[in-house]
């Protein structure tokens, strides 16, 4: 009886994969396509331009910024798929959290591993605290309501680290080697400990947040309030505390994103405005409500940024800033969905 | 409390009314001589133009049911290019206001034009990176904006001799620009309302709620939506315009998310989808800085410390906060409820087709609809 | 008519949504191991019945499941207390799996029977264990009415409440699901509320039935006897 199963189980696995793929469908390999052509085309004149060794150690730089914009776009679509409001105070959020991490580090002398994870742990508190206090009151479909509230906890967060840590920008440790030899040669590309030490972290965090989300209860009552909240109510899950769990998870992600990049960009109030605008064109690009997306989404748009501001002339960070404001328009305008998100997002 | 009963267009009412507008109007007007400093009309000046700039995030946010995080980008459009015009190639103050107009409407309908095609909340996304981008943008092109340090116009505008302003005096100039933003900002308060009581703005906020709506009564709506957006813009870009009357320095830091931000505030704080909301909203803009920083002084532990000013942003979103939570409708809905108290209109039965007086309705003289959704709704006994 | 035996027992029930009242005080009881149906039109104020009775709306009344009183309650704990929802349009997790829908549907239950209870649901409705890895948004209408009586009743509830499971299915499902749920009330002894448009395929289950108009109840009696009735034929069966 268990063999037979097991044989089902596996035709069942291949036939719901071949639905998937089908119902990815032509439209969706048609845009990741054209995609993909886009990317070779650029890389070829990329090598073309510079030469092949500058085109790889440009994506390797790139991926880490990426990486990090991954980590903020899933916390971003954590909320977004669960409540459908778009967390504004995010990125303020993750500052905080940042900021706690500073001061268990550099002004308590705490390893730099263990502060960002005790970060990581407050920072989830506190937003627990936040939804219980002022999201839980409202009725989940006030959104607008709902997105003042997250608009009102940016000012709040932002000031507040204001007045307590001023503006001066702050150097922020990493937990990776970061040394000046810190790094292996791969044909001539130089490859650093910390960036690979980015990356691992945040692919096992995303990682760990699928097998949380698949494989536990919580997960599961917080896929299916994402997915319909009416029957979650119907069939006994408690949706604030889904909802909570929800918040302090994408708290904590937000706060180790922010960790991961403050060693580059520097610690201050305002260091998360940038990388919150690249995350929320990455979540678009990989479509508000997919986490995969989100993920590859923040891997792309790290590409773009770097790539773009590499090798045409006239766009310095500043522009690149704007280039990612064009990215977020013309996706909502052509393709709303994004490359993964469902094609639930209504026109108006 | 006895109530005053008043029916609409009766002689009673017609007073009633002319007594609020009155004392509204000879408050604005009789401001500045109750100023002690120049400074002070100053700031008046400041609140006029910023509650220009809170009517005009009302249009979008109040009145189409979105959100706009990126009005400070085009009051930054409206006060560069005034500033520009007036410090680099000798304009006229004046001259320069229709440009800003254009100028942030064009760029308005330009944002809004994808964004406001799909639900709501996009919008207020494409407008946050837009409010991020506009201060990257004015320090990259430095050569027209003067990049980091600002742009500044020498001269201020001066009342000519044939106003009654002494340009001489201590007073007489900045009681002039006082007057002169007032004006303006008049013409554009009658403007706004005027657009809300035509056919395309009842049709604009009665879609408001239900934005799968299909379009009512032969309006097109999206198309009128980017409009409104467009001139939502515009009207931000005159304030910015104005701002520059009051004191002509531009920074890339005045005009960033900070501002965009602070105008919803503003806008919350005032009264969402009322008219005169923004005098509240503005009022609180201006002062509430101002005072917090001298209020700082007195705070032992904020005494000197580098970022204390930023307390201000702090007291704003706890104010946000409270306001969501207690006064939704803002402090124009607060003084409409205490008003209701004491005075209540009702309609006139003569002109209704049954020539009887219906039932007593709650508030029949509101015709600014409280934005609904602000409200934390009772959802029962569901957590 | 109706003892202190019944399962549900309401009693002058009001409902409304805001301002506006959809219930104007209906009483009705519902004995254990019955299938009763409430029977209406359009905007009768059915589906508002089984909101109200989950607390998903503003109640004023007595609404009373095994002795407990329900008003007032999270819609939550009234799960809790073993009441099954099965809402108009299905109401499936489109994005979960077949096999996470059914889990999900086990939520509240702390026992360690839920493994097998889906192996048992699974045998009652094989096209469901098919599909059981396939998300559940790709089903078929006829399928996820079943998947979401399935759902609903791993729960284990103790009341069955089904809101318009014909709607929008094609005839030979509908007679298909209703067998079904005969069988499922026959074997197992669920105690089913069903609010139907169809009359003629909700009778063949029915041991008793009600019916609403405009937010009151009309007329009450066993299946047979409204079957019977002149209006009744008139009004929803055709004839």
């Amino acid at each position: 009886m268990a063999t037979a199963l097991d044989t089902e189980g596996i035709n069942d696995q291949l036939r719901s994969g071949l639905a998937s793929i089908e119902r990815f469908g032509s439209r969706r390999a048609r845009n990741l396509g054209l995609l993909a052509l886009f990317l070779v085309l650029f890389s070829i004149y990329a090598v073309y331009d510079g030469g092949l060794r500058l085109y790889a150690q440009r994506l390797v730089d790139a991926m880490d910024n990426g990486f990090v914009y991954s980590a903020m776009a899933l916390a971003l679509v954590l909320i977004y798929k669960a409540t459908g409001v778009i967390n504004f105070a995010q990125g303020n959020m993750a500052m905080f959290g940042t900021f706690i991490a500073y001061v268990i580090i550099v002004e308590q002398g705490l390893p730099v591993a263990i502060g960002i994870l005790v970060a990581m742990a407050i920072s989830a508190l506190a937003a627990a605290v936040i939804e219980r206090l002022f999201i839980r009151p409202f009725d989940p479909s006030n959104h607008l309501a709902l997105t003042i509230v997250t608009l009102s906890w940016f000012l709040i967060l932002a000031a507040l680290a204001g007045v307590i840590w001023a503006y001066d920008p702050k150097a922020f440790p990493t937990p990776f080697p970061g040394g000046k030899n810190d790094f292996f040669d791969l044909g001539g590309v130089r490859i650093r400990y910390e960036s690979i030490g980015i990356w691992l972290t945040v692919l096992v965090v995303v990682a760990l947040v699928t097998l949380l989300l698949k494989r536990t209860k919580i997960g599961l009552a917080f896929r299916s309030v994402s997915s319909n909240l009416e029957s979650s109510r119907l069939v006994g899950i408690h949706i604030g505390r889904t909802l909570q769990f929800g918040w302090a998870l994408a708290a904590a992600v937000g706060t180790l994103a922010g960790c991961l990049i403050a060693r580059v960009t520097y610690l201050d109030p305002n260091f998360m405005g940038r990388v919150l605008v690249y995350s929320f064109a990455a979540a678009t690009l990989g479509g508000l409500d997919s986490l995969g997306g989100a993920v590859i989404g923040g891997v792309l748009i790290g590409m773009a940024e770097t790539m773009l501001s590499g090798y045409v002339g006239f766009i310095g960070s500043e522009l690149a800033l704007a280039g990612a404001l064009v990215v977020i328009v013309v996706i909502l305008l052509v393709k709303p969905s994004g490359l993964f998100g469902s094609t639930r997002v209504e026109r108006v | 409390m006895a109530k005053l009963t008043l029916t609409e267009r009766t002689p009673a009412h017609l007073a009633y009314r002319l007594v609020g507008w009155g004392l509204a109007a000879a408050a604005l007007l009789y401001l500045p001589w109750f100023a002690h400093t120049p400074a002070r009309i100053d700031q008046y000046s400041q609140v006029v133009a910023y509650a220009v700039a809170i009517l005009a995030l009302n249009l979008v946010i109040g009145y189409s049911g979105q959100i706009s995080l990126g009005h400070s980008a085009f009051v930054g459009i409206g006060a560069y290019t005034t500033v520009i015009l007036v410090a680099d190639h000798h304009w006229s103050y004046f001259a320069t206001l229709p440009v800003s107009f254009a100028l942030a409407f064009v760029v308005g309908v330009v944002v809004g034009l994808p964004a406001l095609r799909i639900r709501g909340l996009y919008l207020a996304v494409v407008t946050l990176a837009v409010a991020t981008a506009f201060p990257t943008l004015v320090l990259k092109f430095d050569s027209l904006t003067n990049g980091a340090n600002g742009k500044q116009a020498k001269e201020k505008l001066v009342p000519p001799s044939w106003t009654p302003f002494d340009a001489h005096s201590r007073f007489g100039p900045v009681a002039y620009r006082y007057f002169v933003i007032l004006a303006i900002a008049v013409v554009v308060f009658v403007l706004v309302r005027n657009l809300l009581r035509s056919r395309v703005g009842r049709a604009l906020i009665a879609s408001r709620d239900n934005q799968t709506s299909a379009a009512v009564a032969g309006v097109n709506l999206p198309v009128y939506r980017v409009l409104v957006f467009g001139m939502s813009a515009a009207f931000a870009g005159v304030a910015g315009s104005l701002l520059m009357i009051y004191n002509p320095q531009a920074t890339d830091g005045k005009f960033g998310i900070e501002l965009a931000i602070f105008l919803v505030v503003a806008l919350v704080i005032g009264g969402v989808a009322t008219l005169s909301g923004a005098v509240p909203g503005a009022l609180a803009y201006v002062f509430i800085p101002y005072y917090a920083t001298q209020w700082t002084d007195n705070f032992g532990f904020l005494k000197g410390r580098p970022g204390a000013a930023s307390i201000s942003g702090v007291v704003y979103g706890v104010l946000l906060l409270g306001f969501v939570f207690l006064l939704p409708g803002g402090v124009i809905d607060g003084l409409r409820r205490l008003r209701a108290r004491i005075v209540r209109v009702v309609p006139n039965p003569s002109w209704l087709p049954t020539g009887r007086a219906p039932a007593p309705r709650p508030d029949a003289e509101d015709l600014d609809p409280t934005f609904p959704q602000l409200t934390t709704t009772n959802r029962g006994n569901n957590p | 008519m109706s003892g202190s035996t019944a399962l549900l027992e309401v009693a002058g029930l009001h409902a409304s949504y805001g301002q506006a009242e959809v219930l104007h005080g209906i009483d009705f009881h519902v004995e254990p191991g019955e299938v009763v149906v409430i029977l209406g039109a359009n905007g009768a104020g059915k589906t508002t019945t089984l909101r109200a009775i989950c607390q998903m709306c503003t109640t004023r009344g007595s609404i009373g499941f095994d002795g407990h009183q329900l008003g007032g309650r999270a819609t939550t704990e009234v799960v809790r207390r073993g009441i099954a929802h099965v809402p108009q349009g299905r109401g499936t997790f489109p994005d979960l799996t077949v096999e996470e829908n059914l889990e999900v549907g086990a939520y509240v239950r702390k026992d360690k029977e839920v493994a097998s209870d889906l192996s048992r649901w699974f045998e009652v409705f094989p096209r469901l264990a098919e599909r059981r890895h396939l998300s559940a948004g790709s089903l078929s209408g006829g399928e996820q009415q079943m998947l979401a009586v399935a759902r609903a009743l791993m729960g284990r509830p103790r009341l069955l409440l089904l809101d318009e499971p014909s709607l929008g299915l094609a005839p030979i499902i509908v007679q298909d699901l209703f067998r079904r749920l005969d069988a499922i009330n026959a074997e197992q002894g669920v105690t089913m509320l069903v609010v139907e448009q169809n009359a003629s395929v909700a009778f063949e289950v029915a041991d008793r039935a009600y019916v609403l108009e405009a937010g009151r109840i009309a007329l009450s009696g066993t299946a047979d006897e409204l079957r019977h009735d002149d209006a009744v034929r008139r009004a929803y069966l055709g004839y």
